[in-house]
């Protein structure tokens, strides 16, 4: 579909300049309105109507008639053609198409490779370059970049500049293969975990990069292209912090298990730079007492407010409530405590134990630094396969094929018009046949 | 006159030659026919040969081709040119309204005119076409009607009509046997014609009308133009009003019919589309 292509008064006009061609009607009947109707004939016995016609005038105005059959026949003609002209086809034909970009904004696409160059940058020209050669006007592009706490959308035909800096919280990939749909475009990086079978695909090309694939207490391992290199000290250890005073069962365990993960454990820490894992407290609200627990066991204990479910990057999901309050709120990277206090837990110790540990394991941040060993030896071209159009784009080239049929009946009409214009013209000049100042 | 319905010039399509050959043939094999009644017409018994016809009784006999009788056992008598009819004179009106139509009424004027020559030097005659604007060719032989075509397709309707230019071809006129005045004769009166009529001389008045003018065509409204004075009408062409027009035309045609009647004169008044062969025919063939 043309990019020039234009709805207007309910059609798709594919070359809306024709309409301008309208204005030649207009112009033919001002013409015709603008001289006289009537004939001027030269006649050698004007005495004798002299004697006998009293004269309607005598003025040098020139008598306008009415606009006779052959000039309107004629301005239809041309306004068909005009339209002709203008590619009139159904306004199916520019209903609008989404399609849906699917970008991966994991930690992988913000490695720049040897050149420098990010893999997700790369990815979205080339997914622009497509878009902007084959996506009408009309058309929406809807950006979406999953895997986080809370899905980004963007739309247009650009994907949005922000997007070309690593997310703060670290984002999974998308589920690519949730996302196999015509019209729809991956950005990511290669090799693919799953290929597309109706969705396109952008894929950058990955090099193997040299680095650390793993960080331990202050030890860190490092990747140098052959083999892995343990380098004790090379390594701050990460952080987990608590930014406010946490209920005693609970800040004993996370210093339990902060410990056994080599992680530093920093109660009260002012800044969160560099924190796999922030634990807070919920804001201030009304306070009151609870019996909750989930996993076996069981706690009582006061809570201030309740957790929230979103914060300023994104969505957290609830992981405890009570009466349908959220008591523990948790998102990569963040855990919001509702508890202001809260008594020894009930059961098997255990089983707070490893109830909690799960939700800390599913909440650290992967250390910024590490890439996995796989990631870092991987090595795959660029890979770009254009989507299948969206499912109503069969309606659309439908609609589009009908143009020309509509065009050619309109000219059709606009001949027989201009046909009967000149016929019903040679009708009307008949009494003073052979054509006006012809010889 | 960008706009206005005239056609001033004259124009002979390829086939206008052999329609004159064919006319003079067909005007000249009439007359023979004729002159088996004894009745003059171009021919005469006097002076240079023209043709033989066959006897019938009554004939002078020293008409007799006596050589022609020894070899084909039948009679024949000779017939001779008058001398009175070798010298025939049409004058065709040029004037702007002569450009009224369509046809252009002085397109049929130039037929007329070279019907006429072309009659003329099939009989051995010669004719002499006189514009009003001044000019004139004279022909004497069928080889020189080319020459009258290309003259007759120079005119054009310009200009006025000068009422009195006919009697400035005195000279051209005196040894005229037949002369031809064709025009609309717009402006003019008889008497401006008819003094032409002099002695045995013929004279034939042609008044040539474009058919809008024999008969307005059913239309509202119009505005005529004379391209003479360039003064305008504009009319309403309603049954009565052209019913008082042709009423008028026809009184004025008839004013003409009956002064020609008087001095002996032949007064055809026709509408520019006709054929100048029925026309002329119906004149010279009498």
């Amino acid at each position: 579909m043309s990019a020039l292509a234009l709805v207007f008064l309910g059609i798709e006009w594919a070359r809306p300049l024709g309409l301008v061609a309208l204005l030649l009607p207009a112009i033919v009947l001002w013409l015709a309105r603008a001289r006289p109707l009537w004939p001027t004939v030269a006649i050698g016995t004007l005495a004798l109507w002299e004697e006998v016609a009293p004269p309607i005038s005598r003025s040098g105005a020139r008598p306008r008639g009415p606009v006779d059959l052959a000039l309107v026949l004629l301005a239809i003609a041309l306004a068909f053609g005009a339209i002709a002209l203008a590619g009139p086809r159904p306004a199916h034909a520019a209903s609008a198409l989404t399609w849906r970009i699917v970008v991966d904004r994991s930690p992988t696409m913000y490695r720049a490779n040897a050149a420098g160059e990010l893999p997700i940058a790369t990815a979205a020209r080339a997914a622009e370059r497509w878009l902007a050669e084959n996506v009408s006007r009309a058309d929406r592009v809807l950006w979406q970049a999953p895997g986080g706490s809370r899905d980004e959308r963007s739309e247009g035909l650009s994907m949005p500049s922000d997007w070309l800096r690593a997310p703060h919280i670290p984002r999974s990939p998308p589920r690519f293969a949730e996302e196999d749909r015509a019209g729809t475009l991956w950005i990511t990086r290669a090799p693919l975990a799953v290929s597309p079978r109706t969705a396109g695909v952008c894929a950058a090309a990955i090099q193997p990069s040299h680095g650390p694939i793993a960080v331990v207490g202050t030890t860190r391992f490092d990747w140098n292209g052959e083999r892995i290199l343990e380098i004790a000290g090379g390594a701050r250890p990460a952080r987990v912090i608590a930014t406010s005073e946490l209920p005693a069962p609970i800040d004993a365990f996370v210093a339990t298990w902060a410990e056994a993960r080599s992680l530093a454990y920093e109660r009260g820490a002012s800044s969160e730079d560099g924190a796999l894992l922030t634990l807070r407290r919920a804001p201030d609200g009304p306070e009151r007492t609870i019996d909750t627990g989930r996993d076996g066991w069981r706690a009582q204990g006061v809570v201030r407010g309740s957790a929230r479910v979103s914060d300023d990057d994104g969505d957290l999901e609830t992981w405890l409530d009570q009466g349908g309050v959220p008591i523990v709120t948790h998102a990569p990277g963040r855990i919001e405590i509702a508890w202001s206090d809260m008594q020894r837990p009930s059961g098997d110790p255990a089983a707070f134990a490893v109830s909690w540990a799960a939700l800390l394991d599913s909440a650290l941040l992967p250390h910024p630094a590490v890439v996995p060993p796989a990631e870092r030896m991987a090595r795959a071209a660029e890979r770009f396969e254009p989507p299948r159009a969206p499912p109503d784009s069969e309606a659309r080239t439908a609609a589009v094929d009908a143009g020309p049929k509509i065009a050619a009946w309109l000219s059709l009409a606009a001949l027989a018009l201009a046909l009967a214009a000149w016929r019903a013209k040679s009708r009307q000049s008949s009494p003073f046949a052979a054509s006006s100042s012809a010889n | 006159m960008s706009d206005t319905v005239f056609f001033p010039n004259v124009r002979f399509d390829a086939r206008f030659a052999a329609r004159l050959d064919h006319f003079a043939l067909s005007v000249r094999a009439m007359h023979e026919r004729r002159e088996g009644g004894g009745r003059a017409g171009l021919a005469g018994s006097a002076g240079e040969f023209a043709f033989h016809r066959p006897y019938r009784p009554g004939d002078d006999v020293r008409r007799l081709d006596w050589n022609l009788y020894a070899r084909l056992d039948q009679a024949y008598v000779r017939v001779a040119r008058r001398e009175s009819a070798e010298h025939w004179l049409v004058w065709i009106d040029t004037s702007a309204s002569m450009g009224a139509g369509p046809p252009g009424k002085l397109q049929l004027a130039a037929e007329i005119a070279a019907g006429v020559a072309a009659v003329a030097v099939a009989s051995k005659g010669e004719a002499r076409v006189v514009a009003s604007n001044g000019r004139e060719l004279r022909v004497q032989a069928r080889r020189e009607l080319p020459r009258v075509v290309s003259f007759l397709e120079s005119l054009v309707a310009e200009g006025v009509d000068e009422a009195r230019v006919l009697p400035a071809h005195g000279p051209a006129l005196a040894d005229a046997a037949r002369v031809f005045v064709v025009g609309d004769l717009s402006g003019r009166t008889p008497r401006d014609v008819l003094s032409l009529a002099r002695g045995r001389r013929w004279l034939g008045v042609f008044q040539i009308l474009a058919p809008c003018e024999f008969e307005p065509p059913a239309i509202d409204r119009v505005r005529w133009l004379d391209p003479e004075s360039r003064r305008t009408l504009d009319v309403e062409c309603d049954p009565a009003t052209t019913a008082r027009y042709l009423a008028r035309l026809s009184s004025a045609q008839e004013e003409w019919r009956k002064a020609c009647a008087r001095h002996g004169a032949v007064f055809r008044a026709v509408p520019s589309d006709s054929a100048f062969e029925t026309l002329l025919t119906e004149v010279l063939v009498r």
